[in-house]
């Protein structure tokens, strides 16, 4: 069995990257899994219902996205259905999970995680991301985890994940040991006391082009960062970043000497269909 | 159905494939260009809903044109072919969360027609 897990990872790698290459995606940067869906033919929809994800199979194909699960969980659910999707799957329910789905012995969903795990997490985009701001990853602490896990649009756990179950480069009791800290844990270690529903963390090595936020969440900027949008509200200056909390439902651009990033600020707990999350609205 | 049943069934259809939508009313008269009080008052029934409008109106919400019109049903049913092949794990989740799947499932709009049935 574990010779055949091996093997339907290394199926589900390469099909992430044909993925990527379809899309005209490069197989290093972070990606929007929202747009990568619709030029992949599929419909995302976020819904208020208690489930993981749901893939329908049929003229459209559509994913439909629980509401109720963290931000990034969404994105890493929306790239796992995208794998039934790519694979030819049929119908088919996710339900919730507590983690990623790593010890499931359906070939299916192995496959499905897999194609999820490289998809948003490629190895060449993943070893820059450490390589870059010199950090070793075997050794590299919460928060720095936490700062790629922000880049790539995924969350904490599912980066030690992915980083110790698919890519080998950390050891299972550096896994261990990073997970007792809670990303809450990271944040108030960082910011002190906050009300933040979550936390991305922005510094001037991240290569994302866009990021998902929704309303009461927090990102962390370089100092000298400048915004053209009102989406976002200042929440706190430290010495080298600036915090500002997402409220209100739109697109904010963040520009520094490093980088442009698109924000895009969703209502919290977003249902409708995705290319609405961060459209503004008049009536408020 | 009497008329007026067949538009307040109507209405409520539009606010409920609305709000499934994430949108305010606001949104949706900026994308059908309208003023917005026309928007509030197709929701209340007061206003006569074009064809041209409905067809509209499915394709923001991505959603079915018989399913706002009233004509096709709010469920799914759990036996349906489109979802047979999930109806076992289907059977997992909870009665409410079924049910709204089953609904979710019920709006959408199916593109397996031959081309130029379909609007846009």
């Amino acid at each position: 069995m574990v010779a055949g897990r091996r093997s339907i990872i290394l199926n589900a790698a390469q099909a992430a990257s044909d993925a990527r290459e379809q899309a005209s995606l490069d197989l290093v940067d972070p990606i929007d899994v929202y747009a990568l869906a619709s030029a992949l033919n599929t419909r995302v929809r976020f819904v208020d219902i208690d489930m993981e994800g749901f893939y329908f199979k049929g003229s459209p194909a559509r994913v439909l996205l629980s509401a109720h699960r963290p931000l990034p969980r969404r994105a890493f659910t929306c790239a796992h259905e995208l794998g039934h999707h790519w694979f030819g799957h049929g119908t088919t329910m996710d339900e919730l999970q507590t983690d990623d789905r790593s010890d499931s012995e359906n070939p299916n969903e192995i496959l499905a995680n897999g194609f999820a795990s490289f998809l948003l997490m490629p190895t060449i985009g993943i070893r820059r991301a450490f390589n870059a701001r010199g950090w070793d990853i075997s050794k590299a602490g919460p928060l720095q985890m936490l700062t790629v896990a922000s880049e790539f649009g995924v969350g904490y756990e599912t980066l030690l994940t992915h980083l110790s179950m698919m890519l080998k480069d950390l050891p299972p009791n550096r896994r261990a040991e990073l997970e007792k800290t809670k990303p809450k844990k990271i944040r108030k270690n960082l910011l002190g006391e906050n009300d933040l529903t979550g936390l991305t963390i922005l510094d001037s090595h991240q290569q994302a082009k866009t990021i998902e936020l929704e309303i009461g969440r927090g990102v962390v900027l370089p100092k000298g960062t400048l915004l053209d949008g009102n989406s976002l509200t200042a929440a706190g200056t430290f010495p080298t970043f600036d915090l500002y909390r997402a409220t209100k439902r739109g697109l904010t651009t963040a520009k520094n000497a490093a980088w442009t990033v698109e924000l895009r600020i969703a209502p919290t707990k977003f249902i409708g269909p995705a290319q609405y999350r961060y459209l503004e609205d008049p009536d408020e | 159905m009497s008329e007026s049943e067949r538009r307040r069934l109507m209405a409520s259809r539009i606010k409920d494939a609305r709000l499934a939508a994430g949108l305010s009313q606001g949104q949706v008269a900026k994308l059908m260009a309208l003023h917005r009080p026309s928007v509030t008052e197709m929701e209340a029934g007061n206003r006569k809903v074009s064809a041209d409008e409905i067809r509209k109106l499915a394709n923001i919400f991505d959603v079915s044109p018989s399913y706002l019109l009233g004509e096709s049903p709010d469920m799914l049913a759990i036996d349906d072919p489109k979802i047979q092949l999930a109806a076992r794990e289907l059977q997992k989740l909870e009665p409410e969360a079924l049910d709204k799947l089953l609904h979710a499932l019920a709006m959408f709009r199916n593109d397996d027609k031959p081309k130029g049935e379909n609007d846009n």
